[in-house]
């Protein structure tokens, strides 16, 4: 399967949210990064239908989403933004509901329903209110109902928004558990969310596209760019104000920093190993992230 | 259909409303018994009660002359001793009904002679009625005037073969006819859940995921539409039918069952023909009519707001101006203005109780014909609304 997004642009009032877009996706996970506001929601709306573009097109394999219609949605599975789903249902029945409203006939669903509630860790939340869960419980439920038709493009948007650690560490596990011979769209803002498992990259910065790689590739471009440096405390830290720091450790009376720089930072800086977060950073800057 | 059954549990099968429901029940048969307190004499004094129950077995059924003989034997005396207000008020009166001469007078009167009077004289005054009528349609026919011969020829029709034969208690069904306190119970009832029923979803970010499933969008609008007419009419009629049954329990229906409507005082001039059984039925479906398509609007409304509360008051706001306007013109002579208005249907009575015409082409029509008529056309856009504005993906082509 391949889904093209042909120059799509999409405008609110006079800003442009996306702007000529094209990209080509055929298959893995795809990461859809970008700081709040890049577009990855407006992207994810035209993709599947919440939202029309001023201009351009999506196909898949060839035929406009638009000609597709409904047999297009068959195809998806979606988990929107921050979910509330609806308290009174219990779970079972959200899903059931859900099935209904996916064209699932009730055994199947229910059949399907509980293999996806075992998969995820809910095998026993059958009969508890939705508005009982923890977030990331529900969050649980959100994917469930999303991989309810079996789809063959999952979509999710910022799955993991909002989760602790532990649910957002389980939560990324799923997703790689259900990318097994589909496509997984996962847009997000939080680096670590992709980086071990996207095959794919897509970075958006104000609607349009910055880069689309593997992150292996988006890291090796940024060869030479990351450097460490330690110094002591008592040193004058306003000196890298000007650079991009990803990160900065204190201890042991010294402060470990960790910045992306075209330049030399300090003389007694290093070259380190770039990750995606560095690559991010890199096209963001500080200030944006 | 399972989606239909799905939005009834999410909209309406909910505690607060099961909890509304008993309630309001609870509080409709309360409001009976008071209304029956309040406006029935006899149901207020038990002697009048005793009295009357003891006298009905001698008077109620065919109206005979016997029965106005014996009838005016009793009463004629009682009305010359009271008619100078110079008999006695003390009470304990030998040889009277209730002890007290001028109650004996009133009780008869009221519940007796009056009504009897009315039942038996009916039939003549339906006839002068068919007879002018058939006499205006000879002049306006000679005058050219198709609507005015047309109308009055209707009225020649309905009002030919009217008579009331039977005497039986028909103030219970008075107040039956005329109680409408449930009617703002299903209202609250109605408001209340419709109004959230787009609200619900966006409040729960749902809308996302109704839009974009292979069914969401116009057949789950469908589906709400349909689990709000299923609701609408289960309240209506189950309040119709707890307003039936408070009426019959507490007072008497039973007896006047199949007396025809224009028997009881207030319908004499009835633009139905029915007996007062099958006119309680067509009253029931009427007002859930009326509260269909009100829940239709309240249904649009509710797609106003991503919170409840702006359709709620949106539709507080609706009802309010229509019954203001029933208030207003319901027992004026503007037909026109009760036809467009669905409060009409609610208090149908406003419709049914008299003969009354609209004349849409030059033809003349009944109110309540064009009552029904227009309610359910309004109904029917409202909905249509809902279904157009109801959410639709981008990718899905027409309806």
């Amino acid at each position: 399967m391949e889904i093209r997004f042909e120059n799509i642009s999409k405008r609110y009032r006079r800003k442009y949210a996306l702007r000529d877009f094209s990209a080509t996706l055929t298959g893995g996970v795809y990461g859809l990064l970008g700081a709040n506001g890049a577009g990855k929601t407006t992207l994810i709306s035209v993709l599947v239908g919440l939202a029309r573009a001023d201009s351009g097109c999506v196909t898949v394999d060839g035929t406009d989403t638009r000609a597709l219609g409904r047999e297009f949605l068959s195809k998806i599975g979606y988990l929107p933004q921050y979910p509330e789903l609806y308290r009174d249902f219990t779970v079972s029945e959200f899903l059931a509901y859900m099935c209904a409203l996916k064209g699932i006939p009730s055994d199947a669903g229910r059949k399907r329903a509980r293999e996806l509630l075992d998969t995820v860790n809910l095998g026993d939340s059958g009969d508890k209110k939705v508005g009982a869960l923890s977030g990331g419980m529900r969050q649980r439920v959100g994917i469930v109902q999303a991989m309810l038709s079996d789809p063959a493009i999952l979509i999710l948007d910022e799955p993991t928004a909002g989760l602790d650690p532990r649910e957002r560490i389980r939560f990324r596990n799923l997703i790689t558990r259900f990318s097994k011979d589909r496509m997984v769209l996962l847009a997000t803002h939080i680096v670590s969310d992709v980086e071990f498992i996207a095959n794919e990259v897509i970075i958006l910065k104000e609607g349009r596209l910055i880069c689309q790689d593997t992150p292996q590739s988006l890291e090796s471009e940024c060869a030479g760019l990351v450097w460490t440096v330690t110094v002591p405390e008592s040193e004058d830290l306003g000196q890298f104000d000007s650079f991009n720091i990803s990160n900065m450790h204190r201890g042991g009376g010294t402060v470990t920093l960790r910045i992306v720089s075209r330049s030399r930072p300090h003389p007694a800086a290093v070259h380190a190993e770039p990750n995606l977060e560095d690559v991010f950073l890199s096209h963001f800057g500080e200030a944006e992230v | 259909m399972r989606l239909a059954g799905f939005e009834m549990k999410k909209l309406f099968l909910r505690l607060p409303i099961l909890i509304a429901l008993l309630l309001f029940t609870v509080f409709d048969l309360f409001k009976i018994a008071g209304t029956l307190r309040d406006l029935s004499w006899i149901e207020a004094d038990e002697d009048w009660k005793r009295v009357y129950w003891e006298q009905y077995e001698k008077y109620s059924g065919e109206i005979t002359l016997d029965k106005i003989n014996a009838l005016l034997e009793v009463y004629r005396p009682l009305e010359e001793a009271t008619h100078d207000l110079t008999a006695t008020t003390h009470g304990g009166v030998e040889g009277t009904l209730t002890g007290n001469l001028y109650s004996d007078r009133n009780l008869l009167e009221r519940y007796y002679v009056d009504p009897m009077e009315r039942f038996y004289t009916y039939r003549n005054s339906a006839l002068e009625v068919v007879r002018a009528a058939r006499e205006n349609v000879e002049l306006y026919e000679s005058l050219g005037s198709k609507y005015e011969a047309r109308k009055n020829a209707v009225i020649a029709r309905l009002y030919s073969g009217r008579q009331i034969t039977d005497f039986y208690f028909t103030e219970g069904w008075k107040l039956y006819l005329n109680y409408d306190f449930s009617t703002v119970l299903i209202f609250l009832l109605v408001l209340y859940a419709l109004s959230r029923s787009f609200a619900c979803d966006s409040q729960c970010r749902m809308t996302e995921l109704i839009l974009t499933s292979a069914g969401g969008g116009i057949p789950s609008v469908i589906a709400k539409i349909t689990a709000a007419t299923a609701y609408i009419f289960a309240v209506s009629v189950w309040f119709s039918a707890v307003d039936f049954a408070g009426f019959a329990l507490m007072s008497n229906l039973t007896d006047a069952g199949n007396m025809p409507v224009y028997a009881v005082s207030g319908f004499m001039e009835a633009s139905v023909e029915l007996t007062l059984f099958a006119y309680s039925a067509a009253g029931a479906m009427t007002r859930a009519l009326g509260f269909w398509a009100l829940g239709m609007v309240f249904l649009l409304l509710s797609e106003a707001g991503r919170h409840a509360l702006a359709p709620f008051a949106l539709g507080a706001g609706v009802f309010l101006l229509c019954t203001l306007a029933g208030a207003r013109w319901g027992y004026s002579s503007r037909a026109l203005f009760k036809v467009l208005n669905p409060y009409s249907l609610l208090v149908n009575r406003l419709l049914y109780g008299r003969t009354e015409f609209v004349k849409p082409l030059d033809i003349p029509v009944l109110t309540w014909q064009a009552g029904l008529v227009f309610t359910f056309l309004l109904g029917v856009c409202a909905a249509v609304l809902a279904l157009l504005f109801g959410g639709k993906n981008k990718l899905q082509r027409g309806l």
